[in-house]
């Protein structure tokens, strides 16, 4: 088509407020399609199980009635923000309409059309996004190595500096949780790299994998944040991207799959199993002296996201380390309830959700809760701290670098 | 990877197979893609209630001989033994094993948590969402009470929520009193009520999962008891939408101790409360006995020479190869995803074994569209809905020779053609009694 003409038909569409699809949206609306409206999910859904609010509606709502309505999506905005992404509904769903797909979907036009219905409880993170390319304002280097070195003091595990090198196999992703919040996770996966004599380095000029971005509909910012992504990978020519983050690991194979890059995305619980093996991982560890019962919350970005074998890998990993107990929780794949930024938008309903898992833990009779996901972890630790519960929480890898240094 | 016994889908048929070889001490392994079609079903477990549209059996039981000693290629028949039987032997054989299998399944319920009640000896005709009744065997204690015979001469009160549009209980009372005339089995008198339910006041598009929900709520269905109490006057049985996910049993006992009255439960269409229940109780029975269920994973591949080696395994980004002795085919029929649309041919979806119609014939080269009527409830039924593959009386998969494809593979449910449970009301029966005997023979061949 002439240039003249396609300017004209952009600008009535403009004028009009009407998108186009893209190709892969095309694809993903096929996909909703095949609802059937049986509402099989609504039995499955985390957000109905702890009645919140009078108008959430549940997952065969978003898919049947509001991705056929393109044009009023907006009615969505008190459906699409409770959402939180953890993909049970997909999973049950005998036709396996991607749900969550259909709310990034939604949450991307509210974003573009309707930037005064997205909620106002995201605007920090949008902010320091856009400022910093990371979900949290970072700290000074010296400070942040300062706070890290007293949380491994904490823990009893030891400093290393951190691996900056050009042709390493491996590189470690710790992700804005763990590179800013939680800097003892950031810690535990150098040390148990290092233990491994794995050939890996760090990223200088961290920035987010994108998900947050997605999560709040801005897409333009996860777009860029993947053309960054993918640049530093290729310029620093690594094999695989090791993780610690079940949300990172998520997304950044999402990147991988839609670019068709070469290189490999795996959280360390994946690289233990298939690039260390569970044997040679399991002959590091020498006799420790304390014994501890364990159980696993498996976060739904590794779970359902990435793919059940994870919880698998997970497990079979606990299930081998000489003095720990694995105890499995009655519902091992409950959503913690602060995904897809519940946590910021409703906190109310995020805390519902989370006490049911709580009552799990609780009732497994574990000492410690494990979980590989910094979100699942933050979640989890402030419910247990609020119920005053003589359950700990750990990082998965925090976990291992214990066992693995005798802390 | 690797199993004893490695069972392909996780409804009734497939369930009750994993849980028999793991009784027997086997390491047994269920993978399930996402879910089939008995999370759907009503929460009445069927036996067979007719032998054609107007012909209804006077018991399961009946029905089971019956069948049995007639009809060749009927599930009920191939279990009996096989044509070259007595037709009296089958007839005998197959009722035992269907009172086994039933037997089996109501005490595994039963320590599941969940309370079966019914007979093979007695219809039982189960009031539903509709004001009409279903007819089965067998149905979840739950269902149980609101069985014609028991509000024969009594007073019923169908109570009903305000804005939840799938259950009209004004409809449903009218329907009832029509039903019961018909079929002379009046109750004193029939009325409707509508319930409020903290928190749901003013909507209209509230869920059945939703009340579920709030009755599973001990504070809830305190208040929830007392506006019953309120509205249902003497009424001697009170009807309601649904008891709850987790504690039906108690919240109806609960409920009763505040009206007074007998509390029963409707058997719904999906999204189906009662369904859910089944399922989560066939699942928590079998992993006590030591299945491990996992969902999420989809068997895309068979490797086989004259024997199953191992089937393909998609679990999210990720492809594994399961290895295992022997093989449990239950992925259900058309609805279930057992068979599928491949080129306007009806094809079996894992090791494409051969397809039949119910009258036996191989549907290799017919069209799909063949095998369905052109009215939309034909009397008898779909054919593609008794299609479906053929078996010895081991449950092995058999070719047109009437061979064992494969030697160390057997099937369970609507996998299996010959009947059609639609029509005949037999679903549950037939994937309860093949699963139960496909654990067994799976099992004894490790």
């Amino acid at each position: 088509m002439p240039e003249k003409e396609m300017k004209h038909i952009e600008g009535i569409l403009k004028e009009e407020d009407i998108t186009l699809i893209e190709p892969d949206e095309e694809e993903a609306y096929r996909k909703i399609e095949a609802c059937q409206n049986c509402g099989l999910c609504l039995a499955f859904c985390p957000i109905l199980e702890v009645l919140p609010h009078e108008s959430y509606s549940g997952p065969r709502s978003i898919t049947s009635e509001l991705s056929r309505t393109v044009r009023e999506f907006w009615k969505a905005k008190d459906v699409v923000y409770y959402c939180t992404l953890c993909g049970r509904c997909q999973e049950i769903c005998s036709k396996n309409v991607p749900v969550p797909r259909a709310v990034t979907l939604i949450r991307a036009k509210l974003f573009k059309q309707r930037r005064d219905l997205v909620p106002k409880s995201f605007e920090t993170m949008l902010e320091s996004l856009h400022e910093h390319g990371l979900a949290f304002e970072p700290a000074a280097e010296d400070e942040r190595v300062e706070r890290a070195k007293g949380r491994l003091e904490m823990l009893g595990l030891p400093y290393v500096p951190d691996r900056v090198e050009s042709n390493a196999e491996v590189l470690y992703f710790p992700g804005c949780q763990a590179d800013i919040l939680l800097p003892e996770i950031r810690e535990s996966a150098k040390l148990v790299l290092e233990k491994l004599g794995a050939d890996y380095t760090l990223l200088p000029g961290l920035k987010c994998c994108g998900l947050p971005s997605v999560l709040m509909g801005d897409s333009e910012m996860a777009d860029e944040l993947e053309k960054d992504f993918l640049e530093k990978v290729k310029n620093l020519g690594v094999k695989t991207v090791v993780t610690t983050c079940a949300g990172c690991t998520a997304t950044l194979e999402g990147i991988r799959q839609r670019n068709d890059a070469d290189f490999m995305v795996k959280h360390v619980i994946e690289y233990i199993v298939e690039d260390v093996g569970k044997e040679k991982f399991r002959e590091l560890f020498g006799d420790h002296p304390g014994r501890v019962t364990v159980t696993l919350h498996a976060p739904c970005h590794l779970d359902r996201h990435v793919g059940k074998y994870t919880t698998d890998y997970a497990e079979e990993i606990l299930e081998m380390l000489p003095g720990v107990e694995f105890r499995r929780l009655e519902d091992p794949e409950r959503c913690c309830g602060a995904g897809g930024l519940l946590n910021l938008y409703n906190p109310r309903v995020s805390r519902a959700i989370v006490r049911k898992e709580i009552e799990d833990i609780q009732r497994s009779g574990a000492q410690t809760v494990v979980t590989p996901c910094p979100l699942c972890l933050v979640q989890i630790d402030q419910a247990l701290f609020k119920k005053k519960a003589k359950q700990e929480a750990l990082d998965y890898t925090v976990f291992l670098a214990k066992r693995l240094y005798g802390a | 990877m690797r199993a004893d016994v490695l069972v392909i889908g996780a409804g009734a048929a497939g369930l009750t197979a994993a849980r028999k070889a793991a009784e027997k001490g086997l390491s047994v392994l269920v993978v399930e893609k996402g879910s089939g079609a008995t999370i759907q079903s009503s929460g009445a477990i069927d036996v067979v209630g007719y032998l054609l549209p107007d012909c209804m059996f006077a018991s399961a039981s009946q029905g089971v001989r019956t069948l049995a000693s007639v009809y060749r290629r009927h599930p009920y028949s191939i279990i009996g033994g096989g044509w070259e039987t007595e037709p009296e032997v089958r007839a005998q054989r197959s009722e035992k094993l269907v009172r086994e299998a039933l037997r089996d399944f109501v005490d595994a319920m039963r320590s599941a948590g969940v309370g079966v009640l019914g007979s093979l000896d007695e219809n039982i005709l189960v009031t539903n969402f509709v004001g009409t009744f279903k007819l089965t065997s067998f149905c979840l204690s739950t269902i149980y009470n609101g069985n014609l015979k028991n509000l024969e001469g009594s007073s019923v009160v169908f109570v009903g929520v305000k804005g939840f549009p799938e259950y009209d209980p004004k409809f449903c009372a009218d329907s009832f009193r029509h039903t019961t005339s018909c079929l002379r089995t009046e109750p004193k008198s029939v009325d409707h009520a509508y319930l409020d339910i903290p928190g749901l006041e003013g909507r209209s598009d509230i869920l059945q999962v939703e009340i579920a929900r709030r009755m599973d709520d001990p504070e809830m269905l305190r208040r929830i008891g007392e506006n019953l109490q309120r509205i249902v006057g003497t009424a001697e049985y009170i009807a309601l939408p649904t008891a709850g996910f987790v504690s039906p049993e108690e919240n109806i006992r609960t409920l009763e101790e505040v009206t007074g009255a007998t509390v029963f439960e409707l058997p719904s269409f999906p999204p189906s409360v009662p369904g859910y229940r089944l399922v989560k109780g066939l699942e928590k029975a079998s992993q006590s006995a030591g299945v491990s269920v996992k969902r999420g994973y989809k068997v895309v591949a068979a490797n086989c020479d004259d024997t199953v080696k191992s089937v393909r395994v998609e679990v999210g980004r990720k492809t594994f190869e399961i290895e295992a002795d022997t093989f449990v085919l239950a992925t259900g029929g058309f609805l279930g995803g057992g068979l599928r649309e491949e080129g306007d041919f009806l094809r079996e979806s894992i090791f494409n074994l051969p397809v039949y119609s119910g009258d036996g014939a191989n549907l290799e080269e017919t069209y799909l569209v063949r095998l369905l009527s052109q009215e939309v409830f034909p009397g008898c039924g779909h054919e593609l809905f008794s299609s479906g593959i053929r078996v010895n009386e081991n449950l092995q998969p058999v070719s047109d020779g009437g061979e064992p494809v494969y030697s160390n593979l057997y099937a369970a449910g609507s996998i299996i053609s010959g009947y059609n449970y639609m029509t005949e009301k037999s679903g549950m029966g037939v994937a309860l009694t093949t699963g139960y005997l496909a654990g067994l023979n799976a099992a004894s061949q490790v």
